[in-house]
């Protein structure tokens, strides 16, 4: 009771505070930011649904996100630049509805959402049959599928094409209306995870032939998963058209899919206060890391980076050296030793300048950078906590309040195995198929 | 059984091809089989990597795609940097991205070797974005036109029954190149005693392990020849298109694991199948309905759901179900 007292306050104040940082600054690259966080989150915590607390690997997230774009940009742009598309899609409106613009936004934001969700069925019933893979595999298709068809000729009169749709109303763009659309989500999908359906899906995760023993209906809850997590994507999709004015299919490549998927993996996989944290970081290193990808020398830069992985590196042989119990130097010990001490006097020989070729002097841009660290950050994360931050817990006021919460019980630890693989080791091997269609 | 099928699959050819001779007529039906030929077996040298690592670690490598980049990006620069003729940049790009293939196996796979498959999933995405974007830093984000310079792509015509036939030499090297490539690989598998201990490694991994095979280094060398064979259908690909971006392997990818659905996944002779038959279907379809030209592009995704839909082991496939 305290707890749920203590967001309810914590909830309104937030929005107290974005509402006048909206009023006072709305152009700030601050509030800018705010929104952006608060709308990719409303995409990451509906593919943590699927993600996380499902087990359904969705990579398709960019490709719900276009569709639901689209439909509002559709619905609510006044479309002056249209050039290229059919008369029929130029006289979209909703201005029959009503003349007030928030309710035609949250109209068409909503139709987005639904679109997106029909199309998240179309692709998902054919593969939630099948083992994961597969779904991850059509997912992934389906998303670089539709970005494709919206730029061909066939599909330029629904979408103007490259030339993308322009003046999209930025009712939401703002940090508050965001905000409230993520703490939406956010109420929404927690009582569904809660619910009878949340749990359904989780014994699914976790063995789903045990589940269907159980007699729970895996096809229609993984169904049903799918189709709420594509229909969010479809609403952060409306929400993002907002945020930005103008899209475009370029909009929507698959990086945007990436940026989501280490927000979850990162936050914690199967936890959405830590796929919010994880949204928070990601848009934080596409901001302040921007000037790495700008035109500059490359030498100094790959000798940074080079002394960065040396200290890195030194640093987990220290820790090793201090907290094993066998202190003997062995192989692996002297390789990683080697590796780091050659990576740093190349390093301190790149950054002093004393590197003998030009082509470390010329200057030249770095654009992939950022995304290149986010991949190596999700690689590492994978190897080394697959389970994320957060892992399954949420943050909340327990984590402050009552100390014990921390500490994982057998049942919950054992809950993880899906995850962490300690389940898979027993059993043995990579031939113990964990969760597979029947 | 087999009677039966031998007689079906025959009709279904001759179905194909009086159709094909009836709509196109011979000229045009020619010049679009012998791409669709080209075509398909690009298909099939790639989704004989995705099908070979599946069958080994039971994983997707969606990275997959992206090695097919780098194999046609390194005979790019060999090319431009150390005017290589293209056969000979196709062969060292082979081997650097067979290397680089195993060395990704190493970093970023074998670590999760007992990992449960959701890990592995995220890993190899991670690994994919990775590789796309190592490639917009080193090799810069912009379209390059692939370097190679050579006699294959001048359109040359014959005649067919009085049509002429236009065509271009890699449409016939193409087919010949991958030939050549797949019966080593058959060679390679069934008669060598590395290809003996891979196949027993696929079919038992703690067997394997128990019999002293090497499971690990059986798994980097699959991932070799996986990437290798990836590499050769991207230097054929870019001599074709000429084109090469960084997310050029994105699409390529999704088709030949497709192609390996097709044929069913695991199987080399199935994924070989699946890409001729991919090739033949993107082909024929633009062929016999123009208006879905701007389609052709995202067939695969379209075949790949009904294939799921109708019959996701594939023609050759292995059973799916699940044994407790």
């Amino acid at each position: 009771m305290r707890n749920r007292l203590l967001w309810f306050i914590s909830i309104a104040l937030i929005g107290a505070a974005l509402l006048y940082l909206e009023r006072v600054a709305g152009g700030w690259l601050l509030a800018r930011l705010l929104s952006l966080t608060a709308i990719w989150a409303v995409a990451a915590v509906a593919l943590n649904l699927t993600n996380g607390t499902a087990g359904l690997p969705n990579l398709g997230q960019h490709g719900f996100m276009l569709v639901g774009a689209y439909v509002t940009a559709l619905l609510t742009s006044p479309k002056t630049t249209a050039f290229l598309m059919a008369p029929w899609a130029q006289s979209l409106n909703l201005n029959w509805l009503s003349q007030s613009a928030v309710v035609q936004m949250t109209v068409a934001v909503l139709a987005g959402g639904l679109v997106a969700a029909l199309f998240g069925l179309a692709v998902g019933i054919p593969s939630l049959r099948l083992r994961g893979d597969y779904l991850a595999m059509v997912t992934l298709g389906f998303g670089e599928a539709i970005r494709y068809v919206s730029a061909t000729d066939q599909g330029t009169l629904l979408t103007n094409g490259g030339l993308g749709i322009r003046g999209v109303p930025a009712v939401f763009g703002g940090p508050f209306a965001a905000y409230v659309w993520l703490v939406v989500t956010l109420w929404f999908l927690t009582r569904f995870t809660q619910s009878s359906y949340g749990r359904a899906l989780k014994s699914i995760r976790e063995d789903e032939l045990a589940a269907q023993a159980m007699g729970i209906n895996i096809a229609y809850h993984k169904v049903l998963a799918f189709g709420i997590s594509a229909a969010f994507a479809g609403i952060a999709g409306g929400l993002y058209a907002s945020w930005l004015g103008t899209i475009d299919p370029n909009t929507f490549q698959i990086f945007l899919m990436t940026y989501l998927l280490v927000a979850v993996s990162v936050g914690g996989a199967g936890s959405n206060t830590g796929a919010v944290l994880g949204t928070a970081l990601v848009v934080l290193v596409r901001q302040y890391l921007q000037p790495l990808e700008q035109s500059q020398a490359p030498g100094p830069l790959i000798g940074w980076a080079a002394l960065a992985t040396a200290a890195a590196l030194f640093l987990v042989v220290a820790a090793k050296w201090r907290f094993h119990k066998a202190k003997t130097a062995n192989r692996t010990f002297w390789r990683i030793g080697v590796i780091g001490g050659l990576l740093a006097v190349a390093g301190v020989v790149l950054v002093s300048g004393a590197a003998p070729w030009p082509w470390f002097e010329e200057p030249r841009s770095f654009v992939g950078l950022r995304n290149l660290l986010l991949g190596v950050c999700l690689l590492l994360v994978m190897i080394y906590r697959p389970l994320g931050a957060l892992g399954r817990s949420e943050f909340g006021w327990g984590l402050i309040f009552d100390r014990k919460d921390k500490e994982l019980s057998d049942t919950e630890r054992s809950r993880d195995a899906w995850l962490t693989g300690e389940g898979a080791a027993k059993k043995g091997g990579p031939e113990d198929v964990s969760h597979g269609g029947a | 059984m087999r009677g039966r099928t031998l007689i079906n699959v025959t009709v279904l050819v001759a179905l194909f091809v009086a159709a094909g001779l009836a709509v196109l007529g011979p000229g045009l039906f020619v010049q679009n089989f012998l791409s669709a030929l080209s075509m398909g077996s690009q298909y099939a040298l790639i989704a004989t990597g995705y099908s070979m690592v599946y069958g080994i670690v039971r994983l997707i490598n969606f990275a997959h795609g992206d090695v097919f980049m780098l194999g046609a990006y390194l005979a790019h620069y060999l090319i431009l940097f150390l005017n290589m003729p293209w056969w000979a940049a196709m062969l060292v790009s082979m081997a650097a991205t067979g290397l680089i293939g195993a060395g990704i196996e190493r970093v970023a796979y074998r670590p999760l070797r007992q990992a449960p498959r959701a890990s592995l999933l995220i890993t190899a995405i991670a690994v994919s974005l990775f590789l796309e974007n190592a490639a917009n830093v080193v090799f810069g984000a912009r379209n390059q036109a692939f370097s190679a310079r050579s006699g294959l792509t001048a359109s040359r015509s014959f005649e067919v029954f009085g049509e002429p036939v236009y065509y271009q030499s890699l449409l016939f090297v193409v087919p010949l190149i991958t030939l050549v490539a797949l019966v080593g690989l058959y060679v390679f598998i069934e008669r060598s005693k590395a290809g003996a201990a891979i196949r027993a490694t696929a079919q038992d991994v703690e067997m394997a392990r128990m019999l002293g095979i090497p499971v690990d280094r059986m798994i980097a060398l699959v991932f070799f020849v996986g990437s290798a064979l990836a590499a050769a259908g991207g230097v054929m690909y870019s001599l074709q298109y000429v084109q090469i971006h960084p997310l050029m392997g994105i699409l390529p990818g999704i088709k030949a694991f497709t192609a390996a659905v097709i044929g069913g996944i695991g199987s080399i002779p199935g994924a070989v199948l699946g890409g001729l038959l991919l090739g033949l279907a993107e082909t024929f379809v633009v062929a016999f309905f123009p208006g879905l030209t701007s389609f052709q592009q995202v067939f695969a995704v379209i075949v790949l759901l009904v294939i799921l839909l109708v019959r996701p082991t594939g023609i050759v496939g292995e059973d799916l179900t699940e044994k407790v």
